[in-house]
């Protein structure tokens, strides 16, 4: 107890001791030994947390930096212009190939890839480098000449040595990017001009290649800056602190941010070299949008805003990409101009203080206009790009195509595409008969590769919406009857060009126990009509009789032959094209019969590359021939005879050359279509309403008149017709079908199948022995 | 156009044709290796003439083809079409090559495809008809292979 007390009282003592001083030291002595000890806790503590963050901000950084930085959409390029003597090609189409490639027009003979000298009909031309599935092609300077539409003179503009052929870099079209995303095109430091870098580096951070990654001298002249002015005017960011706050960091200006920033900063730089942080900013760099695509990266800015690489452009284009560094939409070319400009010309001054470009170059540069290119340029093909995607979706996932920075090679052939648009935009509008939203589709395609070289999707070309080329079903009319003719002549014991079909009243009960009774399109029977009269015609009532002759399985078996996979459904009504095709599946069919015969399936893409154009896949040229040779051959004659005798008779006065086509019509005239060829050209148009309403347009009055206008305008050669070796001409009495003579009355010159020609004479071939003599010896 | 013959002069080339097939002989011997090794030769001897750029894309994909790099060869091949799209030994050169991939359907077609546009080139007809023999023998087409023999002897 007293124990007890005493030391309570020695507690207190203590206590009491403490608060006179006595026994202060000794406590101080124990709390700063507590005070040291937390203090080295704290401090370790801090050490490894702080040891912990910055191994896990160096993680961050190496993770982004060894794997891909970026997803890239993929790319997507037209086919490559390919000149050679004798190509047929106007001067004015050859310009606005150069246009499309965004080639600069120069006074002189060319010093710079992707630029040109044109007078007269004369062109001197370097063209640039570019990598294809095939190989490398070295760009070169060379001189064309071309005369009344053909490349009369082609030679290499300094040896003056003929060249045999030139391969130009094809055009980009566009990328296929997330609804929502970054957009770029990777540069390679090695290829960006000196004159670039100096200038970005001497804009934006003049000490880089001496700081460490932050530079004090530039932080403490922004903060003097920043106080003399009263706000944030000036900012002190090294190109590689920008790097990390565009890759790591948000965009707000707190303390944290900013110790961040510092941090990443001084990691990168000691875990990389300045060109390859350079080249990464260079690569980064916000510089604009286009609708819900970001702009970022020089390579795509210079793209994007000139149409040309960056190492075509010139300084003062240079020095207006330069000058967006500072605020991409602020300094904007295409929404502020003026500021732009202002911008640019201070980045231009700048130049010339630091001794980049003279005091002279610099004034001169500054008065030159901005020269960005249109946006009209930038919005291009939607309904190709659809085939496009539609085609790769076979072999690429859609996320693939938006991030793996594929190469896609197509075979659009701007040239013919935009022929298209002008045949489409010109018509259509004066055709509208019941309201102005007539819409239309349009698909041209080379006829021996089944590659397709132009779509149009929509009255407005440029519309990225409704694609009808793939996506518009509509009924076929009188296309469908080529095919069914088809069926037919493939039986040459039972059918032939000369073989007489009853244009009469026809009544027919279907499987549904409807009756169904076609009629004409001018409600009248023609009696006794041969068959390619009825098919140059179009008469329904014959093509109905045959159709039902030969049988539905035969109609589906010939159109699987020309290559199509429909399955119409089993009513009398397809004879006469009751059958819902898109203008693709028709081109399809019709691609066999443009080719003879041969079936290539249509295609968009050529090749496929990788982000560093490695080849990836090539969709090869594929021929099929199912279809019999002579039966086609007697069809396409008859195909021919509609554009010069039959319902498409009018294209023989529009058109320098010879086609071949069919016209067709739909019930009520909603629809109306045109399907024909030259030798280097198929093309199908379809006139219609959305909503299905009558067009009041006939084919040969609709669709037609598209057509018409598109071959106006491309330099095609004509269709020849090529008979194969069991197929020869007869000349036949177009009355009654028998075998007659060239110059009797009524005497029209048809292919046969051998074996099939008829074998009774018309009244006029019966000749006297003289005439008969004089025929055998004039062969 | 072909023009329409005259009766007399009709039986005078059958009777000819009839003596000419009396004396042919025996099909010729057509292994795929022969087949091959001929191709390039008869190809650049074929009487089918093209424009510069054409025989200069040939030359490059006979190149390729002799060093086996097949794909770069048919997009070379590719190109010459698209220049020329009935330039017969072009399709020719495409039915070898399906053949050295051991692609008889194709080389089948493609073959076919180089006769419609070879008109009067009886070489290279014949050639594709080897090449549409050996595909055929590849398929144990032996009703084909007759008729590939007959074309060939015809041609003969």
């Amino acid at each position: 107890m007293n124990k007890n007390k005493t030391a309570r009282k020695a507690g207190k003592n203590r206590s009491t001791t403490s608060r006179t001083g006595r026994r202060k030291p000794r406590r101080n002595r124990s709390k700063r030994v507590f005070n040291n000890r937390n203090l080295a806790i704290l401090l370790l503590l801090s050490l490894v947390t702080s040891i912990v963050y910055v191994s896990w901000l160096d993680f961050r950084l190496l993770d982004r930096f060894s794997g891909r930085i970026w997803t890239l959409p993929a790319r997507v390029y037209a086919r490559p212009l390919e000149i050679f003597e004798g190509r047929q090609i106007s001067t004015e189409q050859l310009l606005r190939e150069l246009d499309n490639l965004n080639y600069s027009r120069t006074d002189q003979p060319p010093t710079q890839a992707g630029s040109y000298h044109h007078w007269n009909n004369h062109f001197e031309i370097r063209s640039r480098d570019f990598r294809f599935w095939d190989g490398d092609e070295k760009g070169r300077a060379f001189r064309l000449d071309i005369n009344a539409g053909v490349v009369t003179g082609l030679y290499d503009l300094y040896t003056r040595k003929p060249l045999t052929l030139i391969r130009f870099d094809p055009a980009y079209i566009t990328g296929i990017f997330p609804a929502h995303g970054e957009d770029r095109m990777l540069l390679k430091l090695k290829n960006v001009p000196q004159n670039f870098r100096t200038m970005l580096v001497m804009t934006e951070d003049r000490r880089f290649y001496e700081h460490f990654g932050i530079d004090i001298r530039a932080i403490a002249r922004a903060m003097l800056a920043n106080i003399r002015a009263g706000a944030a005017v000036q900012g002190g960011s090294t190109i590689t602190q920008q790097l990390v706050k565009n890759l790591f960091l948000s965009p707000d200006r707190s303390l944290w941010r900013k110790i961040n920033e510092a941090l990443m900063a001084l990691l990168l730089e000691l875990q990389f070299d300045k060109d390859t942080i350079l080249e990464t900013y260079m690569n980064e760099i916000y510089l604009g949008q286009d609708r819900e695509r970001a702009i970022h990266g020089f390579g795509l800015a210079s793209d994007y805003y000139f149409g040309k690489p960056l190492q075509e452009l010139d300084m003062d284009q240079m020095a207006m990409l330069v000058g967006m560094v500072k605020g991409a939409s602020f300094y904007s070319p295409v929404n502020n101009p003026e500021r732009a400009k202002q911008r640019r010309n201070l980045v231009l001054q700048t130049s010339a203080e630091l001794g980049l470009i003279s005091a002279a170059q610099s004034a001169r540069l500054q008065q030159k206009p901005l020269q960005v290119i249109s946006r009209r340029k930038r919005e291009r093909y939607p309904a190709f790009i659809d085939l496009v995607k539609r085609q790769l979706k076979r072999d690429y996932d859609a996320d693939d195509l938006k991030s793996e920075g594929l190469l896609i090679f197509t075979t659009l052939d701007p040239l013919v595409q935009h022929a298209a648009e002008e045949a489409v935009s010109t018509t259509v509008p004066g055709l509208s008969r019941y309201g102005n939203d007539l819409q239309a589709a349009l698909l041209a395609v080379a006829p021996d590769s089944g590659e397709v070289l132009a779509a149009v999707g929509d009255s407005t070309p440029a519309f990225a919406g409704y694609d009808r080329v793939l996506d518009a079903h509509r009924q076929i009319g009188s296309l469908i009857k080529p095919v069914i003719y088809l069926g037919a002549l493939k039986q040459p014991d039972r059918y032939t060009l000369a073989t007489l079909l009853s244009d009469t009243r026809l009544r027919v009960m279907g499987a549904d126990k409807k009756i169904w009774q076609p009629e004409n399109y001018d409600r009248t029977f023609h009696g006794d009509v041969l068959l390619y009269r009825a098919l140059e015609k179009s008469y329904n009532i014959p093509a109905a009789r045959v159709g039902l002759d030969i049988g539905l399985a035969e109609i589906i078996a010939t159109l699987r032959e020309l290559g199509s996979d429909t399955t119409p459904p089993p009513y009398p009504s397809i004879t006469l094209g009751a059958v819902d095709m898109s203008p693709f599946e028709v081109a399809g069919i019709y691609q066999s019969f443009a080719a003879n015969g041969f079936h290539s399936p249509l295609r968009s893409v050529r090749a496929v590359l990788d982000r560093n154009g490695e080849p990836l896949r090539r969709y090869a040229l594929d021929v099929n021939r199912q279809v019999d040779a002579g039966a086609i051959a007697l069809v396409n004659h008859v195909l021919h005879r509609v554009t010069t005798e039959g319902t498409a008779a009018r294209l023989a006065d529009e058109l320098d050359i010879d086609v071949a086509g069919k016209t067709g019509t739909s019930d009520d005239l909603r629809d109306s279509w045109f399907a024909g060829f030259s030798a280097d050209t198929l093309a199908v148009v379809w006139l219609g309403y959305d909503d299905n309403r009558p067009s009041g347009l006939t084919g040969s009055s609709g669709a037609m008149r598209v057509w018409s206008k598109l071959f106006q305008t491309l330099p095609d050669r004509s269709w020849r017709q090529a008979l194969p070796e069991n197929v020869s001409l007869r000349w036949i009495d177009s009355q009654s079908g028998r075998l007659s003579r060239q110059g009797c009355e009524n005497a029209v010159e048809l292919p046969f199948i051998h074996g099939s020609e008829p074998d009774e004479y018309s009244d006029c071939n019966q000749t006297s022995p003289i005439d008969w003599l004089k025929h055998i010896f004039s062969g | 156009m072909i023009r329409t013959t005259s009766p007399l002069a009709c039986t005078s080339f059958c009777v000819f044709m009839l003596a000419a097939c009396s004396s042919l002989e025996t099909p010729p011997e057509a292994g795929g290796q022969d087949t091959l090794a001929m191709a390039t030769q008869t190809l650049r001897d074929s009487r089918v003439r093209a424009n510069p750029a054409v025989e200069g894309l040939m030359q490059q994909a006979d190149a390729l083809i002799a060093n086996d790099s097949l794909d770069q060869a048919e997009e070379k091949i590719e190109r010459a079409l698209r220049i020329s799209p009935d330039y017969a030994p072009g399709w020719s050169r495409l039915s070898r090559i399906a053949l050295s991939r051991n692609d008889p359907a194709r080389a089948i077609q493609m073959a076919k495809r180089s006769n419609a546009c070879a008109g009067d080139a009886v070489e290279l007809k014949m050639l594709n008809w080897r090449f549409i023999r050996d595909a055929r023998l590849s398929l144990n087409d032996v009703e084909g292979v007759e008729q590939a023999d007959a074309e060939i002897r015809r041609l003969q």
